[in-house]
């Protein structure tokens, strides 16, 4: 399981890429770029779904919300389930890498693990 | 359906804070607004709705501090990138200008000098510390100023380039072309090139083309002389004698044969006479110009099958006969043309005079030609324009494809005619 400095990364049996940010991590830009290239590392050369569990992460900076949203994204994976926290603090996370970020793949919140995961299932094809 | 945290039902917003929270939150707010726009709001373990507060606050002030930096990366690009145009123009420019032996002049519309470019600085009439800044009144020599200054008002009225002809008194007199454009609202360009060296060589090869035609009239006259005075008085000589014998002969048959012997003799004289007349005409000297151009249009007419029509005014009698030469050759060469080329077998010619000139026309109603083509033409309209150049007369040449040609000459009266051929050597 290839694990990064703010991040726990894996491809799962269900053919998802799942990152899971550390507890409390706070991600710069060269973080986001190791762990974007890991997430896409795993894919194996495939376009798969990606589960980021961003729960208990801190907020990005700007270039690393960028970074998280752009071509490399775009090029590795078919759509984005992003799991938050249901805390006022944790849906603002979501909201705003949704609406600023605005990554250019099918892109979710969830709270819940499962329905997530239910989710991508179906963007696999 | 997916299961949003937008959907999830939210927990009641909590506005119960602890007020060292909301102090630590509002003095941060304050130094941001004070222009400390890298701080950011504190965010607490708790992940309430104050920290979901600070956390848009921070967003907002991150994604305008990221887009700041952005648009002065992209600034300092296209700035890089204009500078690094600029400089390759600069280089390309100076490579042009260093390649360009042409002086370059920027004036203003007054004649005031602003800028220059000279490769070699001995090219320039004064050095740069003596004109630039100054106007052209200042520096040239007051004719020549005044000619330049008439043609940067000319040049300012259109978009086409004034070109003006000129020459400067530099180490020797020096023949210069001045090319002035416009180059901006009140600004002109002049580019100027010594064409000394090309004036020379052209007056050179006009000098050497009209040694080679006086030389050539020379020569013919010569042969024309020689055929008269001694082939045809040898002729004449013979036939006497064959009428001789002929008159002594005793059968008839001889007598038939040498009749025969004395009509050739007769012919071959006749031939003679053509040719020497046509090598150099002496009508021109015995009887003028007229008689001898309605001898050569009578003559076209009966030996190249034309009908020449010879029209003249009064033409003074002391026309040098040289100029009569020449005039004569071009009507010549004309007809020449005409009966060859013109597919008409209608000529008109006229030698007419005023006040200052003799006007000498050839027209006909053939198949004319283009003369924007005469640079291949052959060498009897060069031969017509160098026999003009040498009696410092113009030619007109009239014509277009299906249209006809008609050639004009003037030549002006106080013209004293081509001087004696100096002898052709290697060196000339």
């Amino acid at each position: 399981m290839p694990d990064t400095k703010t991040a726990v990364i894996h491809l799962s049996h269900d053919g998802l890429v799942v990152v899971r940010i550390r507890d409390a991590a706070y991600q710069s830009l060269d973080d986001a770029k190791t762990n974007l290239a890991t997430a896409l590392a795993a894919t194996a050369g495939r376009r798969r779904p990606l589960l980021v569990d961003i729960r208990t992460a801190q907020p990005l900076d700007a270039e690393a919300r960028h970074h998280y949203s752009g071509q490399t994204l775009v090029d590795g994976f078919m759509a984005l389930a992003l799991l938050v926290d249901s805390s006022p603090f944790g849906r603002m996370m979501g909201n705003v890498y949704l609406h600023i970020a605005r990554p250019g793949i099918p892109t979710q919140l969830f709270t819940d693990e499962r329905r997530a995961v239910e989710w991508l299932i179906k963007h696999r094809g | 359906m997916a299961d949003q945290a937008s959907r999830v039902t939210a927990p009641a917003p909590e506005f119960n804070f602890a007020t060292d929270r909301v102090a630590a939150f509002l003095r941060t707010l304050e130094n941001m607004a004070a222009g400390q726009i890298d701080l950011r709001l504190p965010i607490s373990s708790r992940h309430d709705s104050l920290d979901a507060i600070a956390h848009a606050i921070n967003v907002l002030v991150g994604e305008l501090s990221w887009a700041g930096a952005r648009a002065k990366e992209v600034q300092e690009q296209k700035e890089a990138e204009l500078r690094a145009a600029v400089a390759s123009a600069e280089v390309r420019n100076g490579a042009i200008l260093r390649a360009i032996p042409d002086l370059m002049f920027v004036l203003l519309r007054d004649g005031t000098y602003v800028d220059y470019h000279a490769r070699d600085p001995k090219m320039l009439f004064v050095p740069p510390s003596e004109f630039i800044g100054k106007k052209m009144r200042d520096v040239l020599p007051p004719p020549l100023a005044e000619q330049m200054m008439d043609a940067l008002e000319r040049a300012c009225q259109t978009d086409d380039v004034i070109v003006v002809d000129y020459e400067l008194p530099m180490d020797e007199s020096r023949a210069f072309e001045a090319r002035i454009v416009q180059a901006g609202a009140d600004r002109l360009l002049s580019i100027v090139r010594d064409v000394t060296e090309s004036k020379r060589a052209t007056e050179l090869n006009r000098d050497l083309a009209r040694r080679l035609i006086v030389r050539q009239e020379i020569e013919r006259q010569r042969i024309a002389r020689e055929l008269h005075d001694d082939v045809s008085q040898r002729i004449a000589l013979l036939n006497i004698e064959i009428d001789k014998i002929k008159s002594e002969a005793v059968s008839e048959e001889s007598r038939a044969r040498l009749r025969t012997l004395s009509a050739q003799a007769r012919d071959i004289a006749n031939d003679v006479h053509h040719i020497s007349y046509g090598l150099h005409p002496s009508w021109l000297e015995t009887l003028g110009l007229v008689a001898a151009l309605q001898s050569l249009c009578r003559d076209a007419s009966r030996q190249r099958n034309l009908q020449v029509v010879f029209r003249h005014g009064s033409i003074p009698t002391s026309l040098d006969a040289n100029i009569s030469l020449y005039l004569y050759r071009i009507v010549q060469e004309a007809l020449h043309n005409v009966a060859r080329h013109s597919h008409v077998r209608e000529a008109q010619v006229s030698v007419t005079c005023d006040e200052r000139h003799i006007v000498l026309q050839i027209v006909d109603s053939g198949v004319g030609f283009d003369p924007s083509q005469m640079r291949s033409a052959g060498l009897g309209l060069a031969s017509m324009r160098e026999r003009v150049a040498v009696l410092k007369g113009q030619l007109a040449i009239n014509a277009a494809p299906g249209g006809g040609t008609q050639i004009t000459v003037y030549v002006p009266l106080g013209c004293e005619g081509p001087s004696p051929a100096p002898p052709l050597t290697a060196s000339t």
